[in-house]
């Protein structure tokens, strides 16, 4: 009964966070100095003009019933339409999300195949030269930025060595699947490597915390060699922070994506944003920073379950 | 037959000895006490002789098993010896087991490590050493992760993995210290008859004499890494010579007469 | 116990390279205010475009303006940005972080729910939203990472003082009857006090990083004040040109970075060698 109940309370506090993060953004983006009817009618507009447009807009009623309906649309999947273009904010989100998802995908998926080995040879290895380079690699990944590892790779692949295009996507996006899968390869990996650099060291510290345990002893005692003890026995046990670490970097990851988009000109949701953003869109600034932070969140929860699949011991925790 | 030969064994890390110059024999069905204190350096000669001792250690001197030699030989000679001759069960149960893994895995291990058996087979295994191990519901607990049990349940679990490949000595580390009082009891009574039952020797490592004297046929007294005392166990209070044993015997022994008293000539 | 650590401490290479590379970001830093080899600003159409050659040291970009000063008065955006954001950060931090630690569970769950939603959205989104509804400049950058620098800060500024609080001394003063500030004063402080500068070093790295970034989109220094992110951006436009112009200003905010990620890690080392884990 009570993991019903401790279910039942996360999803409650799920869906607070989802509220309340959509309403400070919400506030934050009405505190707009100039107004969004004169913005968008220009300054020749006379005052009666700018006034019906923010009847019209609904601007005129007080902040939380504002709120309120856009929170009531945005549940049921209308986030409105841009002041800009007057297209609907759901519909674009939707369509630049088929270059943004899976680039965050599979870069989450590489950065966690290539950090985990790499990590738990680190902790293994840790005295030896190997071991230290190893970790010096990790720790210089680390202070690099993301979209300077794009400009390299971009310098080396792209204008050296010209095996791959510098930037853009395919105009038929996915339709066009060599074209569309050879642009998303240097993006992939440059978030790859700064997502990488940081599971890296996470899994390398828990390898070498569960080289110091007892039960690691324990392991050694009955005959196990070092390394079989750490492939049978401390997998799990490694996983288990690395995972959690996952969920904490997701709103980086987001943030990465945001950027490698940016460096690699990718026609995605974030250079969508940066795009409204400059043109001090709000409405679809509004609708897509408040669907990027509930993907976060509910991600975040789903890698929680995740976790308690890993390691019950967090679920006795609670 | 001489099972464990240890001549002059010294551990050290650096400047600090931790072991010095400590020779002792278990001969094949054999059982040998061990008792000090807590930095008497016991347990730090116990994980020498199975070699699974903290990274920094220097040991010198030598330890034969079966008559081969352990000091400096290669890890894969040491690695036949633990588990499969040398079996130890540690004094924390809780921390002595993978967190994150199923008992009857844990148990199953040595097993298939040693002897080849099969998952399946090593499953099955472990549910019957549960079982040996007095474990109620063998069936279910063997499904169980430490955490799920009680302590003494864990270090009955401890004492299948130490004993699972069958191995002919097995070095106790003051097993029963980190258990209630009442469950000491049932614990020691497991291990004497699985020493019994299976034909073991047994090092028994502690630092309440009562215990060890139970235990044990021959004691050895360690103090400050070396053995000051060793004599069978019922000579050991009329011919101890060392300062510092008759010193633990006599307060061993004034604190049974202050039981007996207090609960007034009570057993 | 000093003597051990400070053996230590001169033995581990990582505080002392950090030191170093620390040292040589604040000298450049000091160095643009006294001299630079031209002036970063000054155009010179004929020599756009070049690579690295005398006078020239490291080039000159598309206006002809020397890209070695330009590296060297860049340091000043993206240290006065950090330094900013820092200071805010630590400052907001530690105080909420304190006052949450020693607040009753009721007060410390509300608190840390709020607070973990500020972290949800980094530094780098806030930016956005911020530059949206404001003009994206330098003050929008400083207080947009040092919000989300603040919101680490006091997490962990929080977690560290519940570990003071359990402390036997603590239940003995609240025995004897002080008060909140009163504990905190005596108690938490002393004890919080050296780890806030490892929790600081980390805060400089990550807002070095957050600045470079924001710069790189836009959304940082506005031009024509030299920034290193900003400069990466523009090389990017003549790769074809001129590769080498992406290396410099990477190098210099890798150092950075760099140095106080090692420094921090020095630090905790020596404060405290039984912390591990990056924080």
């Amino acid at each position: 009964m009570t993991t019903v109940l401790a279910v039942a309370r996360r999803c409650a506090l799920l869906l607070a966070s989802l509220i309340v993060s959509s309403l400070v953004v919400f506030i934050l983006l009405r505190l707009l100095p100039g107004d969004i009817a004169r913005t968008k009618l220009g300054m020749f507009a006379t005052n009666e003009e700018v006034e019906a447009l923010r009847v019209q807009l609904g601007l005129d009623r007080a902040l939380a019933v504002q709120y309120l309906e856009w929170l009531g649309n945005a549940v049921r999947g209308d986030l409105g339409t841009s002041m800009i273009s007057g297209a609907s904010v759901g519909g674009e989100l939707f369509a630049k999300s088929a270059v943004t998802l899976p680039l965050i995908a599979a870069a989450s998926v590489l950065a966690f195949l290539v950090a985990v080995p790499l990590g738990m040879y680190a902790g293994l290895r840790r005295t030896s030269w190997r071991g230290v380079t190893v970790s010096g690699i990790g720790q210089l990944g680390v202070a690099v930025p993301t979209f300077w590892i794009g400009v390299l790779l971009i310098t080396g692949f792209a204008v050296t060595l010209q095996w791959l295009p510098s930037g853009g996507f395919p105009v038929d996006s996915w339709r066009d699947t060599g074209e569309a899968v050879r642009s998303m390869i240097l993006p992939t990996i440059t978030l790859a490597l700064a997502q990488g650099a940081v599971l890296m060291r996470y899994a390398r510290s828990a390898t070498i915390d569960v080289l110091q345990t007892e039960w690691f002893r324990t392991a050694r005692a009955t005959g196990m060699s070092t390394r079989t003890a750490l492939r049978v026995h401390g997998v799990r046990n490694v996983l288990s922070p690395v995972v959690s670490v996952l969920g904490v970097q997701l709103a980086t990851l987001v943030v990465g994506a945001i950027i490698v988009e940016s460096v690699f000109a990718l026609p995605g949701v974030g250079q969508m944003l940066l795009q409204d953003v400059s043109q001090r869109d709000v409405i679809k600034v509004q609708g897509t920073v408040a669907v990027a932070t509930a993907l976060v969140f509910v991600v975040g929860f789903v890698v929680d379950a995740a976790l308690n699949v890993i390691d019950p011991r967090t679920r006795e925790r609670e | 037959m001489t099972l464990l030969e240890v001549r002059n064994l010294t551990v050290r890390f650096g400047d600090n000895i931790v072991v010095n110059d400590v020779s002792f024999d278990v001969a094949t069905g054999g059982r040998l006490g061990i008792i000090g204190e807590s930095g008497s350096g016991k347990t730090m000669a116990m994980l020498a002789v199975l070699g699974v001792l903290p990274s920094g250690a220097e040991v010198s001197g030598s330890i034969r098993c079966d008559g081969v030699e352990l000091v400096g030989a290669d890890e894969d000679v040491r690695r036949s010896v633990r588990g499969r001759t040398i079996g130890m069960v540690f004094q924390e149960p809780l921390t002595a087991l993978n967190p994150l893994m199923r008992v009857d895995r844990q148990i199953g291990w040595p097993l298939r490590l040693h002897h080849g058996v099969s998952r399946r087979d090593a499953d099955a295994a472990a549910v019957e050493w549960c079982a040996r191990v007095g474990l109620d519901e063998p069936e279910r607990i063997a499904r169980r992760l430490p955490h799920e049990m009680s302590g003494g349940q864990r270090q009955r679990i401890g004492l299948a993995i130490a004993l699972a490949a069958r191995p002919r000595l097995l070095i106790a580390d003051e097993p029963t210290t980190a258990l209630d009082v009442t469950v000491q009891d049932d614990i020691l009574g497991l291990l004497e008859s699985l020493v019994d039952g299976e034909g073991l020797s047994l090092v028994f490592v502690s630092h309440d004499l009562g215990v060890v004297a139970r235990m044990a046929r021959d004691i050895a007294v360690m103090r400050l890494g070396r053995i000051v005392e060793k004599r069978p166990t019922a000579e050991l209070s009329e011919r101890a010579a060392d300062p510092y044993a008759k010193a633990l015997i006599e307060s061993a022994r004034r604190g049974t007469a202050d039981l007996r008293r207090l609960l007034r000539g009570e057993s | 116990m000093n003597a051990i650590s400070d053996r230590r401490v001169r033995r581990d290479p990582g505080f002392v390279v950090g030191a170093a590379l620390v040292g040589v970001t604040v000298a450049t830093v000091a160095l643009s205010y006294v001299w630079t080899p031209f002036d970063p600003l000054e155009i010179d159409p004929e020599l756009s475009l070049t690579g690295p050659a005398w006078p020239h040291v490291l080039g000159t970009d598309e206006n002809g303006r020397d890209i070695l000063s330009n590296v060297i008065v860049g340091a000043r955006s993206t240290f006065g940005v950090a330094v900013g954001a820092v200071v805010i950060g630590m400052l907001v931090g530690t105080l909420i972080g304190l006052l949450v630690g020693t607040a009753s569970a009721r007060t410390r769950g509300a608190a840390t729910f709020a607070i973990d939603i500020v972290l949800a959205l980094p530094s780098v989104l806030l930016a956005i939203v911020l530059a949206a509804v404001y003009e994206p400049s330098t003050l929008t950058a400083i207080v947009a990472i040092g919000i989300a620098l603040a919101a680490a800060v006091s997490r962990i500024v929080a977690r560290d003082t519940r570990a003071v609080l359990t402390n036997d001394f603590v239940l003995a003063a609240r025995a004897c009857g002080a008060n909140r500030r009163r504990i905190i004063r005596m108690h938490v402080l002393p004890n919080v006090r050296s780890s806030l500068f490892v929790h600081a070093s980390g805060a400089a790295a990550v807002a070095i990083l957050a600045e470079s970034t924001l710069s790189y989109i836009g959304l940082g220094t506005r031009p024509p004040t030299p920034s290193w992110g900003r400069m990466l951006a523009t090389s990017q436009q003549f790769l074809i040109v001129e590769p080498l112009h992406a290396l410099w200003p990477g190098i210099a905010i890798v150092v950075a970075v760099l140095g106080f990620n090692l420094l921090g890690d020095g630090l905790r080392e020596r404060l405290d060698p039984t912390l591990r884990g990056a924080a």
